[in-house]
């Protein structure tokens, strides 16, 4: 047999292969990109970087910020400088912890304008998540169920209102982008106990208006 | 972790906010295992904070499917960005205007100015005649001309009384000036 053959002709030759060790063989042999090269791939790709991660996006802008237009612009703006900089991913986070950045940092600008502005134009735009539930995935057809989910967000909604922008952002980096502690303590070059404290003063919120004791 | 109890017996808000953040261990974490009371409380929680996340999501999907894939300049010309911008144009365009109208006015001195100074700088150089419209040129050579032909009919310094043989009649002159009028 000469040097040229496939290995796994050889290897099946000096001891037989049951069929799904051989289908392991194979997918062992494909080529599989790397997790980097993956992601670049995925970042040179805007519209489907887009069309991918611009709901959770928007969501965290949306409800750290408390207005829809307003969002929608940070957005864009998330998605144009991760696009202009995406050589500098290194890829040592998820692709939406790395955009939830970006767009932290948008926020976190927006909130220092608004800080000085004279004029605050108070929930010009505010979110209307009453008209959301209507739209609620089809698993929740309950109409008894949908009320009560329709409620809840609703409290969860007016708690956020009530919180500092920190505390407001944490808790969403928390709980709606499930980023774990250790994470969001770096992203927001903040101590661990702070971020924690933050936490724990916006559940206290949430709880208050869930209805828990308090 | 927080060690403060609300309830005896079961844990603290603070623990149950403890567990819902995953910063819950020890005891606290074996107590919740098997008590329902406690995990009714987290799920209460819970609950709301899932309805939430579903809610928004199910929101911002729709929002974000109504906003353009691209994003390039369209997506920015919505709500009050646009008043930004044309607030922003606006400056611009006076500041543009408030440095153009003095360049312009500038030069427009400068080229009245010029028109006013020419006459005299021609004068200067001795090229008066040129300032002059063109039939009253025409009229001064002419003027000129029979002049030169009348002192050279009448002066002593002529041909014949030089010595010299013509060959033309001294009318060809008259007929050469005559020209001139045409």
């Amino acid at each position: 047999m000469s040097e040229s053959v496939d290995s796994r002709v050889i290897w099946g030759a000096q001891r037989p292969v049951s069929f799904g060790m051989q289908l392991a063989l194979n997918a062992t042999m494909t080529y599989v990109p790397a997790a980097a090269e993956r992601i670049g791939t995925e970042l040179d790709d805007i519209d489907t970087l887009v069309r991918t991660y611009r709901p959770r996006i928007l969501r965290f802008v949306a409800f750290s910020i408390g207005d829809a237009d307003l969002a929608e612009s940070i957005t864009t703006d998330c998605f144009m400088k991760a696009y202009n900089g995406r050589d500098k991913f290194r890829g040592d986070c998820s692709v939406n912890t790395w955009l939830t950045s970006i767009a932290l940092n948008l926020v976190r600008d927006q909130q220092r304008l608004q800080k000085f502005r004279f004029w605050r134009q108070a929930r010009a735009t505010a979110i209307d998540v009453t008209d959301a539930a209507s739209y609620l995935p089809s698993n929740e057809s309950s109409p008894e169920k949908k009320i009560l989910v329709h409620e809840q967000s609703q409290q969860v909604q007016a708690a956020l209102e009530h919180l500092s922008p920190n505390q407001r952002t944490i808790f969403l980096m928390r709980f709606a982008e499930e980023m774990d502690l250790q994470e969001i303590a770096a992203r927001l070059n903040m101590p661990i106990n702070t971020v924690k404290t933050h936490l724990h003063r916006a559940l206290k919120s949430v709880r208050a208006q869930v209805g828990g004791t308090q | 972790m927080s060690t403060k109890t609300n309830f005896p017996g079961h844990l603290s808000d603070e623990q149950i906010d403890d567990y819902l953040i995953g910063d819950l261990g020890g005891d606290a974490a074996d107590h919740l295992e098997g008590c329902l009371e406690c995990m009714a409380r987290v799920q209460q929680m819970d609950s709301a904070i899932s309805s939430f996340k579903t809610v928004s999501l199910a929101w911002s999907e729709r929002r974000s499917a109504t906003m353009p894939l691209r994003t390039s300049e369209p997506a920015r010309w919505s709500g009050r960005r646009v008043w930004s911008y044309a607030g922003s144009s606006a400056v611009a365009a006076a500041l543009v205007i408030g440095l153009l109208v003095p360049v312009m006015r500038h030069e427009n001195r400068s080229d009245a100015a010029s028109v006013k100074e020419q006459p005299v700088m021609m004068a200067a150089s001795g090229a008066v005649s040129s300032t002059l419209p063109g039939e009253e040129q025409i009229r001064q050579d002419n003027q000129m001309l029979r002049d030169i032909d009348q002192a050279l009919a009448t002066g002593s310094e002529t041909p014949a009384a030089l010595g010299l043989q013509t060959t033309s009649s001294p009318a060809r002159s008259h007929t050469q000036s005559a020209a001139f009028q045409d």
